[in-house]
């Protein structure tokens, strides 16, 4: 009974794959594009922290996976991940001692530290240690990413998705709004990572400049893009 | 604090259209940079050459799903230090192209392989891997190898090792993508280019011309070296400049200030029209110009007073223009008193004249009428022609009209940029001046340089002061290349072998009248002979 059920249930999944590909293939296209970015950036670090780097990666592809399959919530938690560990990664970056801890369990990653103005990520003082903007954009879209993923991942009445649906269907619109989602979030990503290692040489490959320009255009971050720009010289 | 981008590399895709105003003259260029002809699009510093080409390369984006035509914007911006010993230039400069089309396709989600090598060589394979792989390190070794200790042990990579090959690759790229063409667009292409890279890029640019792809370069007038490319045969030409006699000129431009900032804002610079247009006209089709001076004459976008208006024409034209000019001649060094003979002919001579015809009495001809051109013969020294494209690039003067006859000889006529033209006057009340200024003005009011013009005299020392060695081994290479290399014709060359003229050195340390020695070798023909060899030279230098 069960396998039936399950096997039922696998087939509907991948029936979803197929409808989430074929009339969102733009939007997957320049989201499978900045997870290039992603990795190629991550490639060209090589410190301690790494490893929460490729724990993004795995976040974002799952996320994706689950956003095709139309387990939106799935999808939600696996991008809210995403956006924590992306800022614990440069958290930690600067932040030894609690990464230790981390690394042995005996310290929690919490959102309002990350978040926090004053002594956090999401804190002007600290990132323009690295570069010279505002950040404000960027600081909005995280805390609005994180605020979005939430809702879902606590399981909101309004938010689960089978008290609109009842079944696991694919829904056009809610893929949309998750895929513009995860887009912002992997824009986030690449300029966060970029901020950070704007002092050193990523040796970008040709094929990513041109977008990676116009990711940090987009949230106004032309000090960064102008810093990175010295190293393509 | 509000305030005016001034460089469209500063804007994001939306902001660009929602900046970029449309006029007749900058649709026509957006139509060519679209069209599958090879063509050169020129205007000096601030014209809006990068805005006419992203928004051609939106408009392109807007329309692949139907149009199949896909742009690619490339920069070359590290080009410098790498020689072109075996080729690599080129080579490095094909792997950019390579590598800037990739970017594209897969931004626009066609390439739905890992590399654009996998479709020409079937599916993805770990070979295809490799060769991509190779080509990046190419790259990264070629521009780490001016450091002592990198030394590039050769690549060969069949893609950039021939450019039929190359091709081949685009055409099976276009074929599988069902991409009817490919539009590749230089910004600033040689901007960092040395005057050698600057010729085989222009070579490259050439050889690449195809049915399915096709080239467009932003550049500079005046200081681009083009070799063996030739630039009225091999492309089309289009200028950037506004023309300030059409007659929506005053509202276009006002129309780029209003897209920039707030109605408020907007709304003040207006409240005082009429010095708001003398900025206008005062910049000469110039939209960075123009929102440098507006930004200053309003007191950081705060009001529009006369006074402010006066000075900030005052300090803007007589004196921070002619500072940067200036600065041109440290920039290229071996051309430093080329650079300051230029501001002394427009400032003492030019300007000169200028104010003369436009002060002229009731009594006097065209009286009425006002003017900011001059013409120069097409047979003027080379040295003149060279300090002229300087004084274009730096958007001092611009080309009016070329081959431009009067009496039987040909000239070019060259526009003055209309603030320089105004403050160099005893005026006070600059911005009352720029409007009756541009109220007369004609295009037939002109002051004439002849090919020999007396304005010319003092070329024939700062020809002696040229600093020759500065452009290094390649430099005394050229100059003793035998003469057979010039454009001129094979009997000239006999006649002035047999006079010992037998290297372009030979020739450069003589004088004009030297030449004429030669049987058959008049004024003319020596002048020709003359110029020839020292533009040879000259695109060496500086290009």
């Amino acid at each position: 009974m069960i396998e039936e059920l399950l096997e039922i249930f696998k087939n509907k999944l991948d029936d979803n794959i197929s409808k989430s590909i074929k009339e969102n293939d733009k939007k997957i296209s320049e989201i499978a594009l900045n997870i290039e970015v992603i990795e190629e950036i991550s490639s060209h670090i090589d410190n301690d922290t790494q490893i929460i780097l490729k724990e993004i990666i795995h976040d974002l592809i799952s996320g994706l996976y689950s956003g095709l399959q139309a387990l939106y919530r799935n999808a939600y938690i696996s991008l809210r991940s995403g956006i924590e560990l992306s800022l614990a990664y440069v958290y930690f970056l600067d932040h030894n001692y609690e990464y230790l801890f981390w690394k042995q369990d005996k310290y929690d990653v919490k959102w309002a530290v990350l978040e926090n103005g004053e002594t956090g990520v999401l804190n002007r003082r600290y990132l323009s240690l690295f570069c010279e903007d505002e950040f404000e954009d960027l600081f909005t879209l995280c805390r609005k990413i994180y605020r979005g993923c939430s809702q879902f991942v606590h399981g909101k009445y309004e938010y689960m998705y089978t008290v609109k649906h009842q079944i696991v269907d694919y829904n056009k619109n809610t893929l949309v709004e998750f895929l513009d989602m995860y887009y912002d979030l992997t824009n986030v990503v690449i300029a966060l990572l970029l901020i950070r290692h704007s002092n050193s040489n990523l040796g970008i490959d040709e094929t990513y400049k041109g977008i990676i320009e116009k990711n940090l255009k987009k949230l106004q971050l032309i000090s960064t893009l102008e810093k990175i720009k010295e190293y393509w010289k | 604090m509000i305030s005016f981008t001034l460089r469209t590399e500063d804007l994001t895709i939306e902001e660009i259209s929602k900046y970029y105003v449309d006029t007749e003259h900058d649709r026509e260029n957006i139509e060519f940079l679209k069209s599958n002809v090879t063509g050169l699009l020129i205007g000096s510093r601030g014209t809006g050459k990068t805005m006419l080409l992203k928004v051609a390369e939106k408009e392109l984006l807007e329309k692949f799903e139907q149009n199949r035509t896909l742009p690619v914007f490339v920069s070359f911006s590290s080009a410098a230090l790498i020689d072109n010993e075996e080729e690599k230039f080129k080579k490095w400069m094909l792997s950019k192209i390579l590598f800037a089309l990739q970017g594209r396709l897969k931004e626009v989600g066609i390439l739905k392989t890992k590399n654009i090598f996998s479709l020409l060589l079937g599916k993805e394979s770990e070979e295809t891997d490799e060769l991509a792989i190779k080509i990046k390190c190419f790259i990264e070794r070629l521009e780490k190898s001016w450091k002592k200790d990198v030394i590039d042990e050769g690549t060969s990579i069949p893609f950039i090792d021939d450019i039929d090959y190359f091709k081949e690759l685009l055409h099976s790229i276009c074929t599988e993508l069902s991409i009817k063409n490919i539009v590749f667009l230089f910004d600033e292409a040689c901007h960092n280019f040395l005057p050698k890279q600057q010729r085989e890029f222009f070579t490259l640019f050439r050889d690449l011309r195809d049915s399915k792809i096709c080239c467009k370069a932003a550049v500079y007038p005046g200081i681009t070296s083009y070799g063996t490319f030739e630039v009225f045969h091999d492309s089309i030409v289009k200028r950037v400049e506004k023309d300030i006699l059409a007659e929506d000129y005053v509202e276009k431009m006002r129309d780029i200030i209003e897209r920039q900032i707030d109605n408020k804002t907007y709304g003040i610079l207006i409240q005082r029209g009429d010095l708001l247009d003398s900025l206008i006209y005062a910049a000469t089709g110039n939209p960075r110009v123009l929102l440098k001076s507006v930004y200053e004459a309003s007191e950081k976008l705060t009001s529009l007073k006369k006074v402010n208006v006066n000075s900030t024409l005052k300090d803007f034209y007589r004196t921070q223009i002619w500072n940067e000019y200036t600065k041109l001649g440290e920039k290229f060094r071996a051309y430093k008193e080329i650079v300051d003979w230029g501001r002394i002919f427009i400032e003492d001579k030019v300007l000169a004249e200028t104010q003369n015809k436009n002060a002229r009495s009731e009594n006097e001809e065209d009286y009425d009428k006002q003017t900011i051109y001059f013409i120069i013969h097409k047979d003027a020294p080379e040295l003149v022609k060279k300090a002229i494209s300087i004084l274009e690039y730096a958007g001092i003067v611009v080309l009016h009209t070329e081959g431009y006859k009067i009496r039987g000889n040909i000239y070019n006529r060259y526009q003055i940029n209309m603030g320089i033209v105004a403050a160099n006057t005893p005026v006070s009340d600059l911005s009352t001046y720029i409007n009756k200024l541009r109220k007369g003005l004609s295009i037939k009011v002109v002051t004439e340089y002849g090919a020999n013009s007396v304005a010319f005299k003092d070329l024939e020392q700062i020809k002696n002061n040229i600093d020759l060695d500065n452009g290094g081994i390649d430099l005394k290479e050229l100059l003793n290349k035998p003469i057979d290399i010039l454009d001129i014709y094979e009997y000239q060359k006999a006649e002035i072998k047999k006079e010992g003229f037998c290297k372009l050195i030979d020739i450069l340390n003589a004088s004009e009248t030297d030449l004429q020695k030669a049987h058959l070798i008049g004024p003319v023909r020596a002048r020709t002979i003359y110029n020839s060899s020292m533009n040879a030279v000259l695109e060496y230098i500086i290009g």
